[in-house]
């Protein structure tokens, strides 16, 4: 715990050194940063206590992280430039932040990490938010498909016995 | 066209889903997105889910209590032997109020990820899972809150709470759709334990939504707004 704190306080300093550069809302940007380092020591925990394997233990990280990394880069450092703010620009960055986090999720099975955990999840939740999205239905459908079509390749290496996840597309 | 070939083709794959909280769900969002409600109806609905979060489990189990044994609590069970449904979801809750009914140094910071296993609940609901033996243990406890309470802890759950209500979309053209978006997934969080880190890339569209969400009002917007008022 005093190790968390020491690491907020540094983090905290060290997000002061972007002050001015970055535009966020700061008291919700370092409240998700909190979230989210709590997030990783609950990873970190489980792992210790021989709850996660090895491989899981690397899944989950790389998932937080990548997934946390890859998004402020592409709405907050973009937004702190010349980013419009036409929700258009946003899903669009939205849709091709998603096929690079499928490509790292598929890089990361090539690397030996079984079952990287994404194949397997579309559905309820996908299609609730997808719905929620329905405005764009045109754009859901070309620009998510080819998400779908990297989830394909999973098929092939992997044994997918709910073919529900194929006919979703 | 195209828009109705869409509509039929997510309606198809709702049904086929099984699911019907993202039946229900998907019909609310749309209901969102046609009827166009006062911004502030957005805002004050997606922080009254994000308030009545912690509340969930004991509203369900409350609602349980009163529906026990009616006809409205047979209507919402898939089949009689489906364990999934919405009454079992609180004998599985039960197993995890029971570990928080006496405090414990753990509670303040949770057990980890997984917090089902290292808390002992998982071994509770072991029988629920009876068909699933292979894997009962990565078995979430199908809320958000309580999810996120064994995972980590009063503290981490404090900072989650607090983060969701610091958001804001005001800076947006399309708040409502971004609310409408993130209410959703916080709904969907009272009977599933999403949107976690388990549904990975549900967890990702969260963290998007949120990382929009700390965007600050921008100053042309609030002066637009301003305008607009007076």
């Amino acid at each position: 715990m005093l190790f968390f704190l020491i690491l907020i306080n540094l983090l905290y300093k060290w997000g002061s050194l972007f002050r001015g550069s970055i535009r966020v809302n700061k008291r919700g940007f370092s409240l998700s940063l909190i979230y989210i380092f709590v997030l990783q020591l609950s990873i970190f925990h489980a792992y210790i206590s021989e709850v996660l394997q090895l491989d899981e233990f690397l899944k989950y990280t790389f998932f937080v992280i990548i997934a946390y990394g890859l998004a402020i880069s592409l709405f907050i450092i973009k937004g702190s430039s010349n980013f419009s703010n036409n929700l258009d620009t946003k899903i669009d960055l939205f849709f091709k932040s998603l096929l690079i986090f499928v490509i790292l999720n598929l890089l990361l099975f090539f690397l030996g990490v079984e079952n990287p955990h994404i194949i397997f999840e579309f559905g309820a939740g996908d299609a609730t938010i997808l719905n929620s999205f329905g405005f764009e239905l045109k754009r859901v459908f070309f620009e998510y498909f080819w998400c779908y079509m990297c989830n394909f390749i999973f098929l092939f290496y992997s044994e997918v016995e709910d073919w529900k996840c194929v006919i979703f597309l | 066209m195209l828009f109705f070939f869409n509509l039929c083709l997510i309606a198809l794959s709702l049904l086929l889903l099984d699911s019907r909280s993202a039946i229900i769900l998907s019909v609310l969002g749309f209901i969102a997105l046609i009827v166009k409600f006062p911004e502030k109806v957005y805002l004050w609905g997606f922080r009254a889910v994000v308030l009545l979060l912690p509340a969930s489990t004991f509203i369900a189990i409350l609602l349980s209590s009163v529906l026990s044994g009616s006809l409205s609590e047979s209507a919402v069970a898939r089949n009689d032997t489906d364990i999934e449904t919405f009454a079992n979801r609180t004998i599985i809750w039960g197993a995890v109020f029971d570990v928080y009914s006496s405090f414990d140094v753990d509670h303040l910071f949770g057990f980890g990820v997984k917090g089902q296993v290292n808390s002992g609940v998982a071994e509770k609901n072991h029988q629920i899972f009876i068909k699933r033996e292979d894997d009962y243990k990565s078995k979430t406890v199908h809320n958000l809150m309580l999810q996120s309470l064994l995972d980590i802890g009063y503290v981490g759950s404090f900072f989650f709470l607090v983060m969701l209500l610091s958001l804001n979309f005001k800076h947006s053209d399309y708040s409502k759709l971004l609310y409408s978006s993130l209410g959703a997934m916080l709904v969907a969080g009272f009977a599933e334990a999403s949107p976690m880190i388990y549904q990975s890339e549900l967890f990702y569209i969260f963290i998007v939504l949120v990382i929009i969400g700390l965007r600050p009002v921008s100053p042309q917007r609030a002066n637009g707004m301003s305008n607009a008022l007076s």
